[in-house]
């Protein structure tokens, strides 16, 4: 599944979960975290799992942003959540050693809740959290995607964002290329002036260039921006399509590997074609 | 998300804080009357939106004109009332301009009165139409020419008595609405119990606590504060108002009130009924008070006197259901003893 | 079980519901509700309310529920919460 937008959406409000479909997002990411007032927050995960419940989110990824591991909420989502039973979960304030907590404790309710298949996306958003940020990825198989939170990075950081954002700089740099190394997904910051449009579309550009795959979006009129960025283009479709084209012709004559243009297409590259064919067609 | 504001609870006992508040009312036109909590959104420090109450009124609702398309009166609400359930209170009141009202129906209030000026707006379990159908339904109003007295009788004396009696003998069947707000030293058992004893003899007369329309902080603060600065007017307006709207389905077509030497306030309030009340078909008959041979018998004197254990006088003052009724239960005289207030 | 300490959950905005918890001197489950779906749709809310209440072993309260057009998933949220809040 090609994924270019994740819609955060307040866990305390059902009004906002009902009308989530119509937005168009790849993800919708429920959220128990900042968006929700602290005398809320046991209210706000059960509502998020009976809404997860209830309805048939298949058409897009459902994530659930749950409280950092050090709170005192953090049990209480997990147990929630893992009868929810969402795509995955994402957890603020990523480092290595939290993961490794939020792991342990997966492993701990497996029996009772199995949770074999459930992702992680982390959320790399403290100094020392960009710092480490390689060590944070490959701290669990179920990492799926990173991202970068920019607000409580400049906090963390004591500096005062700027427009071009050049505080931002080496962390999305560092994180998109951590991401590469790894093999998952890199998630852009989202950006909070919902009223600046074309500010957010080079914000966006901005997040292509530096390699980022998507952009979160907090309000849903950021999310066909988003697209309109990273759309695939026409040149992109007819070399992904050339490349399945290939690769049947491959199968059919019986040879595992087969090159396109003089370079050899490894399984990355054809589940990406793939994938970009899937996605074009179903516009 | 889109921005997300968070209501906080004001510290009001921080005079810092109350100025604040006070400069932002007041670019509404609105001022700082007497409150127990305020829940405001701020915006880099700066009040945008407030809203605020005593018990269970809910009043000062205003939001800066630039935040007016965030949702910003319900979150407070959320706020406010939650605030007001956890003190107990399960049926509320919003007070507000008449221009505000169709905000708050929008949130599933429903107006109880309005003025030219001011509206009184309600949510609860039991609404104003369903307590007067009840009150209607159990005695059968529509029956007999009904007159309506309302007492606080704090204790109730030979001059609540009089009034009582002198009242019944007016109309075919009298309803003593006994004040329900417990601001008085006497507690509403108390004295609805003394009231109920005092008037026993009476057949065509009965006693009935008052509801929250009548004489409550919903509808008259001012009686409760007992200053006259804030909007004195529009608030007796408003009381007035709702009796003859409302309470004249219960077939009453008299008021009667004591006549007011002693009181300003009370005085002034009489005044408005007596302009007022004829356009519902509510005649007010003002009743002399009656003396003893002391003076005017009124409620203070009569706690003057318990607090001196001055029975002989007292004997003078209140009638002997009362007065065994305040023999028989001595931790009253000792409460009297340390009790400073007005009511 | 009976609700022996007020609580409440919800919110007043839109496909929401406020609900209150009291406890009940009658020892039943009463529920008064209020919705701007009365009409259509009060005897599913009613139904949705009472089989939650029924699978939280909740025998005896008052429940007041303020009802901005919830869905049935929602009205269950609420009322779990309001129970585990007054426990």
């Amino acid at each position: 599944m090609i994924k270019q937008t994740a819609l955060f959406i307040p866990g305390n409000q059902p009004k906002m979960h009902i009308s989530a479909d119509v937005f168009g997002a790849d993800c919708l990411i429920f959220d128990l975290e900042d968006s929700v007032a602290i005398h809320q927050k046991d209210s706000a995960r059960l509502l998020v799992k009976e809404m997860i419940q209830a309805f048939d989110l298949s058409y897009t990824e459902v994530i659930v942003r749950i409280n950092p591991v050090d709170s005192s909420f953090y049990q209480d989502d997990l147990k929630e959540m893992l009868q929810a039973r969402p795509d995955a979960l994402m957890i603020p304030k990523a480092t290595k050693a939290v993961i490794e907590k939020v792991e342990a404790d997966l492993k701990h309710y497996n029996d009772i809740y199995p949770n074999e298949t459930l992702k992680l996306y982390i959320i790399i958003e403290t100094a020392m959290g960009v710092e480490t940020a390689l060590e944070t990825c490959l701290a669990s198989k179920r990492i799926i995607g990173v991202l970068l939170g920019g607000e409580d990075l400049c906090t963390d950081m004591k500096v005062t964002p700027t427009k071009q954002r050049i505080e931002l700089q080496y962390p999305r740099s560092k994180i998109a290329m951590t991401a590469a190394a790894c093999n998952i997904m890199a998630w852009d910051t989202p950006f909070v002036d919902i009223d600046d449009h074309d500010g957010f579309k080079e914000d966006a550009l901005m997040a292509k260039a530096l390699g980022f795959g998507g952009k979160v979006c907090i309000h849903p009129n950021q999310i066909d921006i988003v697209k309109e960025v990273f759309a695939i283009s026409e040149k992109q479709l007819k070399e992904a399509q050339e490349i399945i084209e290939a690769y049947e012709l491959a199968q059919q004559q019986g040879l595992g590997a087969f090159s396109y243009r003089g370079k050899m297409i490894d399984k990355p590259i054809l589940e990406r074609a793939q994938q970009i064919v899937a996605a074009s067609s179903k516009e | 998300m889109t921005q997300i504001y968070f209501p906080v609870l004001l510290d009001i006992t921080n005079p810092e804080n109350t100025i604040q508040l006070r400069d932002f009312l007041e670019r509404f036109d609105l001022s700082l009357d007497t409150i127990d909590a305020a829940i405001v959104i701020k915006e880099d420090h700066q009040i945008v939106a407030s809203c605020c109450k005593l018990k269970n009124v809910f009043k000062m609702i205003a939001v800066d004109p630039e935040y007016q398309h965030n949702n910003l009166v319900s979150l407070m609400l959320n706020e406010i009332t939650y605030l007001a359930f956890e003190q107990g209170y399960v049926h509320t009141f919003i007070f507000t301009p008449l221009v505000s009202v169709p905000i708050f129906t929008s949130l599933g209030y429903s107006m109880v009165v309005a003025t030219h000026e001011v509206a009184l707006l309600e949510k609860g379990p039991i609404l104003i139409d369903e307590t007067i159908q009840t009150i209607d339904h159990k005695y059968q109003c529509n029956k007999t020419q009904n007159g309506a007295i309302i007492i606080n009788g704090n204790p109730f004396s030979l001059g609540h008595l009089h009034l009582i009696e002198t009242a019944s003998r007016q109309c075919e069947r009298l309803f003593v609405f006994v004040v329900e707000e417990d601001v008085s030293f006497f507690t509403f058992e108390q004295r609805f119990f003394l009231i109920q004893e005092g008037v026993k003899h009476l057949d065509n007369v009965v006693v009935l606590p008052s509801t929250f329309y009548i004489i409550s902080q919903a509808t008259f603060p001012n009686y409760f504060v007992r200053d006259k600065e804030h909007g004195f007017d529009m608030y007796a307006t408003l009381d007035v108002t709702l009796f003859g709207t409302w309470f004249s389905k219960l077939n009453i077509t008299k008021r009667f009130v004591g006549e007011e030497p002693l009181d300003e306030m009370t005085d002034a309030y009489n005044m408005t009924m007596a302009q007022l009340l004829p356009s519902y078909g509510i005649e007010l008959i003002i009743i002399e008070r009656k003396h003893n041979r002391y003076g005017v018998i009124s409620a203070s004197i009569i706690r003057s006197l318990l607090k001196a254990q001055d029975w002989k006088t007292l004997k003078h003052y209140v009638p002997d259901t009362t007065y065994n009724y305040l023999k028989d239960n001595p931790q009253i005289i000792e409460k009297i003893q340390t009790h400073h207030g007005k009511h | 079980m009976d609700i022996n300490k007020p609580s409440q959950a919800g919110t007043l905005e839109s496909n929401d519901v406020y609900v209150q918890l009291l406890p009940n001197p009658n020892g039943n489950i009463e529920i008064k509700l209020k919705s701007i779906v009365y009409k259509q749709f009060k005897d599913q809310i009613l139904q949705v309310a009472n089989q939650t209440l029924k699978d939280l072993q909740i025998t005896s309260c008052v429940l007041i529920m303020d009802d901005q057009g919830a869905l049935d998933h929602t009205i269950k949220a609420r009322i779990e919460s309001a129970v585990k809040r007054s426990l």
